[in-house]
């Protein structure tokens, strides 16, 4: 093999053990421990934790006291224990009677789960430190975090580097060769000719010498020890380098040119320290370290702590399985309800599956029993890329996994309206240059004290806000129809009557809706958030919309179901829309609690009185809704009225001093994919998605095949990123958000020098209950089978246990579980109503 | 207080007070205020910027774990800005100013479980400390120099423009450094590691201005000197100059505006080498509000540019730089670029011309890669041996009694803080400790109350014993200044360091088995 494909090999797989977050402005949820989920989650959590030195499990101390609490209940835990092999839970069984397994497992004589150091401080590479003092990381971080920054910054600087163009490496050499001043410490002799040679040649002159002779096993090790010191920057050259289209000012960047970098400014340090006849890192004294935690041959034991703890954190599973279980079949035995009732319904409402949506739709339900709502994944089908009227790119609209082959285009349809001005002085760059500066702070200096002293006694709407309703304005429209075969970018412009009747089809399919069925007023919702002072502004908008707000996409969903010739084609197919229905497209704002309709102008009149009608039911329920999320944050006032809640958090929503504008997905840990009847009614308390889906109409299970395929990665990877942002806030999350910085506007660091931070900020995640997502099917356990079989990707996740799957036979009325590829029956019990 | 007398003030009233706190034998301290037009618009700003941001940081902070210690810290800061901005003599201004950076140290290092604001936090705490050392000496020349430390009447002696230069250097000495002045300039960015509410109102709003106060109050004093003046313009000049090119070149957005304030208050100190202080108060308050400002509302500036840039689609893209730097030829720009990334190598002047003896001697003299003991121990003797010095100098002992006993008291604190650690860890080396604090919190609150006393913080009975020394020994002159801050400086760094190693940091009190990694 030659060297350079040995060193690619081993490039590409450090590149797999770095996290996988791309720039910061398309926030995509996604599981934290992707790389390890070709293992059981327990050894995927395990052989993580070795590697990063990363905690996947609460402490014991709170497990015992939310089992005090009765979060655990003592049924649960038993349950566990009965079913575990751990070798702990093994014990426990043959030792003792079940009544003091409880008792046991809350001992302290575990001790304390505290996570083992992960390899960057144990590892080949510490022994820089622990061998021969050298503290390469406090040296080399700073300097490299600085020239990284610059090279990818989108938009802070106002001085561009100098040749942005190239790629990284030949940037520095750029650097080094026209500077008559050194760049520390790229320029000083030792490694100067090193810019001359390839990446490669220096990664692998520069492990030789610091790694011995024949030692080529190691430069992976070496290299991978090296990235997870600063795992933010790494994680972003490579997802850079996999999706260079994530940058909007584009960049050539290879994580080998990083790598090549920073080995070149340790060379330096190291022979700067040691001279140039040091003693390499293996040698007779220090021998060669073992394999990799993940790799295949690597001994992985799990001490009794970690034992304890995942019986623990099962338990805390099953306690929220049963309790769930519990109130669904006790709402159902209370509540009779046959088949829906065949009186037509007047209004038909489409939201996001989001959990947010959940309460609001109740509320809304509660108002008009004629009313129906309906959960489908928030971009409706409808899988583009959108340019709205003031983006200067189009940004991607649809679940991270789908490849969007489409662009929907907004335009201006009142040129006279583009007047708004936008501008804020104070955060522009003009008052951060010498003399402009110096003019401003001279006059305008003294009102931005007032401008203070507005924005914290009187919030209000303002530029700084990032706002989901700025996308909403009747003065635009979009180009939905394509005209012509022409591809801009790999894009068509639009869609064409064929491929919008699919889409439309798949949703109406998808929830079991027929002409009969069909009320006169069919609303989609789309929903997104308003924040300001909040970088992780995309973590709270759509998540199956990328990150955006899902407005766009309900806006396009409904102008196609109402398109004649559409509705003519899906006649054509079986999907009959009666010509009574008119469809509208909306937006819910989930931190303001605000709707906003999209072309309103255009209802017939006939569907006018219906549309003031379902619009005062909607106020209302936004209200309720908002005074219910009043009730969960911890600085307001516990009893407000729905008007005065409303307020409350619009008021929220525009405060700078607000660092939990809403609550977002915390909490969530189920999914119900089935007819609404199941739980309409009940309150699920935020904490389930909620898909529609009609097992009646879907036979050969090709339906939940699709649903499952795009549920299931963006429902698991909200849940698992809160997850482990949970669990450590640190390593896994990025820390508390009070300190941030924003970083070249790709991503957020603490301090100036900081390494860019990925996963949650505690702030979003302090009130989650880590529990892994449970998705309850509505379906007969075989079709959920042979749905599974045929898809592998889907099953992999359920195999390995980082999602959980129950089925509920609505035939048979009876619950099944998921597990070794297999249904089984439990029990569910549920208290008498 | 009403608004009009406010008005007048600022008009230009002034108004003095002093309050004799205690004598003893021949030595007097007055606790001095003085109010006048600087002092007016300095504490309106104090108070207004203070408040604001203190009713940010209560929805802010909320539920931020170690927030009661935030905003005492907070309120620590806003006592000592209070005091410096409303201080009649030197004395009690360095009483205030002192509140000030101790404030700053433990707000960088808020997250005090993390290893850079930590670092960042000493690195900070140095560089005040040097400014302390210039002010301490500064203020001993003053004494000497005018029998007075009043601002009230420093004006009033006819001093040579020779005489008062020294005095005048060593307060610009001690105002750049405090206003991140060249070439201590890169601090500011290291310091934004508290949470955004602290470096707005310290960095953005007025800690960063307290070198700026400071000249202006002492402008009688250094006014006669035009070789003073021609200093203070050109340090102010060169920050300017340099602070706008590394500013520039920020990718971060807190350091950014980091370095555009400190490039305005390097104007600020050009206008009052000019001599323009009016011009140079009305741009501290703008240049306050607007920094204060821009740092609160930093998070959003992602939201915010990229809609900016969506606008401006249709112009061109940030692309070539049009500007008197772009047009430069490459090599030079290259070059420009080069320095400014490196922030033109101030870190490493500073480091080579202040902090390399105290490095020195912190590694050869006070032992600190032993234990935290010998480095307290050896602290407490350097103290003595100081003590010895002087009293021999003076040739007369008693006088030496407050600071001996305030020395020995602060030592002896430390030694029941250090006591209260376990046995294994109170031995074991600094270089494997850390973060002690996190388990260990009453230890680290004695140990800190005596690095405050062994280091002379103001309100310590050492300072005083100190203070009552030199004011003994005036007639021996500059050396015994120079021994005494130097030992302070000395001692304050180096103590802190070993406190910061020793109790802040990422914890390494619950040692646990690394996995063995080598292949038996």
């Amino acid at each position: 093999m030659s060297s350079t494909s040995f060193l690619q090999q081993c490039l590409t797989s450090v590149a797999r053990w770095v996290p996988h977050q791309g720039p910061i402005k398309d926030f995509i949820h996604h599981n934290t421990l992707h790389a390890f989920q070709q293992y059981p989650f327990f050894e995927g959590c395990l052989r993580a934790s070795r590697l990063y030195g990363a905690r996947t499990f609460l402490p014991l101390a709170t497990y015992r006291s939310l089992f005090r609490g009765g979060q655990i209940t003592e049924r649960a835990v038993c349950e566990v224990v009965r079913e575990s092999d751990l070798l702990v839970a093994r014990g426990l069984r043959q030792d003792e009677a079940q009544a003091g397994w409880v008792e046991t497992l809350c001992s302290v004589r575990w001790g304390e789960y505290e996570p083992m150091p992960g390899i960057v401080e144990t590892g080949l590479r510490s022994r820089w430190k622990s061998h021969h003092g050298l503290k390469l990381n406090h040296r080399i971080h700073p300097k490299l975090y600085r020239l990284l920054g610059q090279y990818f910054d989108q938009g802070i600087s106002m001085w561009e580097a100098p040749h942005p163009e190239v790629r990284l490496f030949d940037f520095v050499r750029q650097l080094v060769e026209d500077s008559w001043l050194p760049l520390r410490p790229w320029s000083s002799s030792t490694v100067k000719r090193l810019l001359q040679v390839t990446p490669e040649e220096v990664i692998e002159t520069v492990l030789k010498a610091f790694l011995g002779p024949d030692s080529e096993p190691y430069y992976e090790r070496y290299l991978l020890e090296m990235c997870l010191a600063h795992p933010g920057w790494s994680g972003m050259v490579s997802e850079l380098e996999r999706h260079p289209e994530h940058l909007l000012e584009h960049r050539q960047v290879a994580l080998q040119d990083l790598c090549a970098l920073e080995l070149m400014a340790e060379y330096a340090y190291v022979v700067m320290d040691l001279g140039p006849g040091f003693d390499p890192l293996i040698s007779k004294d220090c021998p060669a370290p073992g394999p990799l935690p993940t790799c295949a041959d690597y001994s992985l034991t799990a001490t009794d702590s970690e034992q304890v703890a995942y019986l623990w954190q099962q338990s805390f599973e099953r306690s929220y399985r049963q309790e769930l279980l519990g109130r669904l079949s006790e709402h159902r035995a209370c509540r009779p309800l046959s088949a829906p009732s065949d009186t037509r319904p007047k209004v038909q409402a489409f939201f996001c599956i989001d959990d947010r949506e959940g309460g609001l739709r109740r509320h809304l339900e509660a108002q008009d029993p004629a009313i129906e709502t309906f959960g489908f994944a928030g971009f409706f089908g409808v899988d583009c890329v959108f340019q709205g009227v003031d983006d200067a790119f189009p940004s991607k609209q649809c679940p991270g996994p789908v490849h969007p082959k489409h662009r929907i285009r907004e335009f201006r349809v009142d040129s006279r309206r583009d007047v708004k001005s936008l501008n804020h002085l104070e955060i522009d760059d003009h008052s951060d240059a010498l003399v402009r500066g110096f003019v401003i702070s001279q006059t305008l200096g003294l009102w931005s004290a007032v401008k203070l002293a507005l924005s914290i006694f009187r919030p209000s709407l303002n530029p700084l806000v990032a706002s989901s309703l700025q996308k909403v304005d009747d003065s635009s429209a979009l180009v939905l129809h394509r005209t012509s075969e022409h591809q801009e970018g790999g894009f068509f412009s639009g869609y064409s009557d064929e491929e919008m009747a699919d889409r439309v089809e798949r949703v109406l399919r998808c929830c079991g809706l027929t002409a009969e069925r069909m009320a006169p007023l069919v609303l989609f919702a789309g929903h997104g958030s308003s924040s300001v002072n909040n970088p992780y502004f995309a973590a709270y908008d759509c998540g199956a919309c990328g990150g955006r707000s899902g407005g766009p996409n309900a806006r396009a969903v409904a102008m196609m179901a109402n398109r004649p010739q559409v509705r003519e084609l899906l006649r054509s197919r079986g999907v009959e829309i009666p010509p009574t229905t008119w469809f509208v497209g909306s937006i819910h704002d989930t931190t303001r609690d605000e709707m906003r309709y999209f072309d309103t102008d255009e209802i017939p009149t006939a569907h006018r009185p219906l549309f003031a009608e379902l619009r005062s039911f909607m106020e209302t329920a936004v209200g309720l809704n908002a005074k219910e999320r009043c009730g969960r944050f911890a600085n307001m006032p516990t009893k407000l009225d729905p008007r005065d809640a409303i307020l409350a958090v619009r008021r929220r929503s525009v405060s700078i001093f607000e660092p939990r504008p809403e609550l977002n997905h915390a909490t969530n840990a189920s999914c119900l994919v089935g007819r609404r009847w199941i739980s309409k009614g009940l309150s699920l308390e935020r904490r389930c998605f909620l898909n529609s889906y009609d097992p009646e109409v879907d036979p050969d299970g090709e339906i939940l095949s699709a649903l499952l395929g795009s549920l299931i990665p963006v429902c698991a990877g909200i849940n698992l990123e809160y997850y482990f942002s949970r669990l450590d806030p640190d390593k896994y999350g990025a820390g508390s958000k009070l300190p941030h910085n924003i970083q070249g506007l790709i991503g957020v660091i603490n301090g100036t020098e900081g390494d860019l931070l990925t996963g949650l900020p505690t702030q979003m995640t302090e009130v989650h209950d880590p529990l892994r997502l449970l998705f309850i099917v509505e379906q007969t356990p075989q079709l959920v089978l042979r749905v599974l079989g045929g898809n592998p990707e889907v099953a992999h996740w359920l195999d390995n246990g980082w999602v959980l799957l129950l089925c509920w036979d609505y035939r048979q009325g009876t619950w099944f579980e998921y597990r070794d590829q297999a249904f089984r029956p439990i029990g569910v019990k549920g208290t008498s109503c | 207080m009403s608004f009009f007398q406010v008005g007048e003030w600022v008009a230009g009233r002034s108004m003095a007070v002093r309050e004799p706190i205690f004598s003893w034998g021949p030595y007097r301290f007055e606790f001095s205020l003085a109010m006048d037009r600087i002092a007016a618009v300095f504490f309106l700003v104090t108070a207004v910027l203070g408040a604001l941001v203190i009713r940010f940081s209560q929805y802010y902070m909320h539920r931020e774990p170690g927030q009661r210690r935030f905003f005492a810290t907070l309120l620590m800061f806003m006592g000592g800005m209070a005091t410096v901005v409303l201080a009649g003599d030197i004395l009690t201004l360095f009483i205030g100013w002192e509140f000030v950076g101790m404030a700053s140290f433990l707000l960088i290092g808020f997250y005090r479980h993390r290893e850079w604001p930590v670092r960042n936090a000493l690195k900070v705490y140095s560089i005040y400390r040097v400014c302390d050392v210039g002010l301490l000496i500064a203020a001993y020349e003053e004494h000497r120099l005018f029998g007075t430390g009043s601002f009230a009447e420093q004006g009033m002696h006819t001093v040579s423009a020779q005489a008062v230069l020294p005095i005048s250097l060593l307060i610009l000495l001690s105002a750049a450094g405090k206003s991140a002045q060249f070439p201590f300039s890169f601090w500011v960015a290291r310091a934004m590691e508290g949470p955004t509410p602290s470096s707005a109102i310290f960095y953005g709003a007025l800690s960063i201005h307290v070198g700026v106060f400071l000249l202006m109050r002492t402008m009688p004093v250094w006014e006669v000197s035009v070789a003073a003046r021609v200093c203070i313009g050109l340090v102010g000049l060169v920050t300017a100059i340099v602070t706008t090119l590394v500013g520039r070149v920020q990718s971060n957005i807190k350091g950014r505006i980091g370095y555009a304030s400190v490039a305005q208050v390097g104007l600020i100190f050009v206008e009052l080498a000019l001599g323009f202080q009016t011009l140079a108060l009305i741009h501290f308050v703008g240049n306050a509000s607007l920094r204060c400002y821009q740092l609160l509302v930093s998070p959003s500036v992602v939201a915010y540019i990229l809609r900016l840039q969506g606008r401006a689609s249709d112009k061109a893209m940030p692309g070539p730089d049009r500007s008197f730097v772009g047009r430069l030829f490459p090599r030079l720009r290259a070059t420009l670029y080069v320095c400014a990334t490196q922030e033109f190598f101030m870190e490493f002047i500073v480091n080579r011309v202040f902090l390399e003896i105290p490095q020195w001697v912190a590694r050869h003299v006070m032992a600190d890669n032993s234990t935290i003991l010998n480095v307290w121990t050896r602290g407490f003797v350097l103290n003595l041996a100081l003590l010895a010095g002087v009293s021999w100098a003076g040739r007369d002992a008693w006088i030496a009694l407050p600071f001996t006993l305030g020395v020995m008291a602060s030592y002896l604190i430390g030694v029941v803080g250090i006591w209260l650690v376990p046995r294994h860890l109170r031995w074991q080396s600094l270089d494997h400790l850390g973060g002690l604090c996190a388990h260990h919190s009453l230890s680290a609150r004695l140990v800190f109350i005596s690095f405050l006393g062994m280091s002379g913080f103001p309100i310590s009975p050492a300072f005083w014993g100190a203070d009552i020394l030199l004011a003994e020994c005036m007639q021996i002159g500059l050396p015994i200044a120079l021994l005494f801050s130097g030992t302070f400086f000395l001692n304050g760094i180096v103590l802190a360091r070993t406190f910061t190693r020793f109790y802040l940091g990422p914890s390494t009190a619950t040692p646990v088995k690394a996995p063995d990694l080598s292949v038996s």
